[in-house]
């Protein structure tokens, strides 16, 4: 059997990732280069031949071989084998028929470094449509290598290219002497040969130049930005709700059935209250996970996130990111995940790391079920200057002061532990095209699956955890207590209540007692897990969603002195707690996996568990002086 | 010896790439080149940002964004 090794190199937009998904299918892993924390994304290609297998490695886009980042240094040296891998047996070079003017001049560049190659010509429906023409025979004799040109999305020109494939062994290397070194001798080269090779395809481009003209439109084109975002989020939340409640439900009859059927015991409450809950309180993010990676994925193919990009750069410059930045942002909205997976468009490496540390601090969906809780219970249900009502203010308030808070870490990060040389803002803006069913569908399948086995090993362990720091040790209840105050009662005997007793000098300046302490180290796994807490602390048996109920539970809980527990302070310096401090075990997993080490995750929750109790303390301390 | 830039130039210019400069960063400037930036390159300027920055250019078939710190580097003449 002989195994292939190719590398697929070409700029953006040329289709390469159209091409290398159906080429690959699902059969993709990503792997790490060996010394460094860059990873690589190979496939195996289906040739129909068990004899031959061919692997293709997809190397990042790119406008030319010399490097400018780390990322594109890697690359260029997986091209030459001077990493610790081999280099590859071939290449294949893939390059936009309608942007020929510009990119054969790195074809060119990447011939001459004189592997086997394989020139692959994508769009040539583009360029005939557009009145251009192609002489791929001539191109490809005065390379001096195979030519094929194909339609990526739908499938034209990929026999031959699997043919070829087949027979690696007689692909040519170009001759290096007709291919000149230097860069602008290279684009004299090109525009001669294009002179004989190609017909210009008419420069208007028909749709997308007519629909930019509304897109980025001074006025027009903001308005339907924000307009887009608007449903951006409206899917999210009509969509994406009702599947996560029906997800909920199944996990709550889940855990009822298991219960049902085993008896009474260590086990049982091991299986459904630390395993079922912890794990499945996670899980249940997943179709809101898969939505938000669906538009990603869509407005990315489509084009219209480079639109978004150049529309929203500025500002994006201010707080020392980029237009491309905007779309994890936007997306930590109602998660952080997606977000941080969606920052490998970026390819500023410092920039998209600044990007991933503040990105926890949007305020995503998995807040709400606290803050609905504590400003339902706490925030006067009045309303201010007749129109607007007080809770809906405070609501907004706390999301303006995560946005703004994030925009001012990452200036702070871009000029502290992140500066560096500055790396050039530069974005082509590709003409509209119809996103690829093959490339969307593979990227949600992979964020999913990353996100899913994250939830499986790390959520497992610590749900496990976090049962065993409530249900240890052991002690019986005195027998006149109904269900929900026995379990309040084990809990407040628990290793967790320890815990949280211990680190009540930590917390009381922020107006938090060790029963908060013991839901802040519950929530430290996922966020909305306080509002479980809290329920089991206060013996409330209730229905979880019934946030009126729970809070009206909390707002009548004593101290132990006899005053209320819970203030309005108290709840605004929770709330204010919530916006800053990292609680998601599921981000931390994210975040090293895209970062490549446990090291930025360890940073970022440090820095926003310190800014949470500072925020918190002043918040409090000023609610105090004020209320 | 020319001064003028392409960062000075508004949309419906068509400019003619001089060269760019490496001044700022020789980084900087072999990623302009490799985007199409060459001596004797055709460039027009379609629009601007709604704030200001960044700006699009057209040229060698293409679409690309810079901003003016980037615009600033690339020297050409005006084409009448």
């Amino acid at each position: 059997m002989s195994v292939k090794r190719i590398a697929l190199v070409g700029s953006p937009n040329c289709g390469k990732t159209t091409l290398f998904n159906k080429l690959t299918g699902l059969r993709q892993h990503v792997a790490g280069y060996p010394g460094v924390t860059i990873e690589h994304v190979t496939g195996d290609v289906d040739l129909g031949d068990p004899e031959k297998r061919v692997e293709l490695l997809d190397l990042p886009g790119t406008y030319s071989l010399s490097p400018i980042s780390l990322d594109e240094q890697v690359a260029l040296q997986a091209l030459r084998g001077e990493l610790d891998i081999p280099a590859p047996d071939g290449v294949i070079v893939v390059a936009d028929a309608t942007s020929l003017e510009r990119s054969l001049p790195f074809v060119g560049e990447v011939l001459r470094q004189g592997l086997p190659s394989l020139l692959v010509v994508t769009m040539v429906d583009e360029l005939k449509a557009r009145g251009g023409a192609l002489k791929l025979d001539l191109l490809a004799r005065q390379l001096g290598v195979k030519a094929i040109g194909v339609v990526g999305n739908q499938g034209l020109g990929m026999d031959d290219l699997r043919d070829a494939l087949m027979q690696v062994e007689n692909w040519k290397c170009a001759s290096k002497d007709t291919i000149p070194e230097s860069e602008l001798d290279r684009f004299v080269w090109s525009d001669e040969l294009l002179k004989r090779a190609l017909v210009k395809p008419d420069p208007n481009r028909g749709i997308t130049d007519a629909v930019d003209k509304v897109v980025l439109h001074r006025v027009a084109g903001l308005v339907l930005f924000l307009v887009v975002m608007f449903l951006f989020f409206q899917v999210i939340f009509t969509v994406a709700a009702p599947l996560q409640e029906m997800l909920e439900g199944l996990v709550l009859s889940l855990g009822s059935v298991v219960g049902d059927a085993m008896s009474e015991g260590l086990l049982r409450s091991l299986i459904v209250d630390g395993i079922i809950a912890g794990v499945g309180g996670v899980v249940v993010f997943v179709p809101q996970i898969a939505l938000l990676l669906l538009m990603i994925s869509l407005l990315e193919g489509s084009g219209y996130m480079a639109r978004a990009a150049f529309l929203i750069d500025r500002v994006m410059g201010w707080a020392g990111l980029e237009g491309r930045c905007f779309v994890a942002l936007l997306s930590s909205y109602a998660c952080a995940i997606p977000g941080i997976m969606a920052t490998r468009s970026v390819p500023d490496n410092r920039s998209r790391l600044a990007t991933i540390m503040v990105a926890p601090l949007m305020t995503c969906s998995a807040r709400l079920p606290v803050y609905g809780l504590l400003i339902g219970a706490f925030v006067p249900a009045t309303t201010v200057w007749g129109v607007f009502s007080l809770q809906g203010l405070t609501l907004f308030g706390l999301y303006l002061l995560g946005s703004l808070s994030a925009l001012l870490a990452a200036v702070i990060f871009k000029r502290g532990a992140l500066r560096g040389q500055t790396y050039p803002f530069y974005m082509e803006l590709p003409p509209y095209r119809m996103p690829t069913v093959q490339v969307v569908g593979n990227y949600v399948w992979t964020g999913v699956k990353a996100f899913m086995r994250k939830a499986g090993t790390v959520i497992l362990v610590s749900s496990v955890v976090l049962w065993a720091l409530l249900s240890f040790p052991q002690v019986e209840p005195p027998a006149d207590l109904d269900e929900g105050a026995a379990r309040a009662y084990q809990i407040e005997h628990s290793a967790a209540a320890s815990v949280g007793k211990a680190m009540e000098p930590v917390i009381k300046p922020l107006g938090f007692d060790w029963r908060i302490g013991v839901g802040l180290v519950a929530s430290l796994a996922a966020r909305e897990v306080i509002v479980a807490t809290l329920a089991q602390l206060y013996a409330f048996t209730g229905d979880e969603e019934d946030l009126e109920g729970l809070g009206d539970r909390i707002r009548k809980a004593k101290g132990p002195d006899g005053a209320p527990a819970y203030t309005l302070a108290v709840a605004l310096s929770l709330l204010v707690f919530f916006v800053y401090a990292l609680q998601c075990i599921s981000t931390l997993a994210v975040m090293r996996r895209e970062t490549g080490s446990w090291k930025w995750p360890a940073v970022a929750f440090t820095y926003m568990l310190v800014l949470a109790w500072g925020m918190s303390f002043l918040t409090y301390r000023a609610a105090l002086s004020f209320l | 010896m020319s001064e003028e830039t392409l960062k000075s130039h508004r949309p419906g210019d068509e400019v003619e790439v001089i060269g760019v400069r490496e001044t700022r960063d020789p980084l900087i400037a072999r990623r302009l080149m490799a985007l199409g930036f060459v001596p004797g390159t055709k460039v027009k300027v379609l629009r601007r940002a709604p704030l200001g920055d960044p700006v699009e250019y057209a040229l060698r078939g293409t679409r690309i964004s810079l901003r003016g710190s980037e615009s600033a580097c690339i020297e050409v003449r005006s084409c009448l």
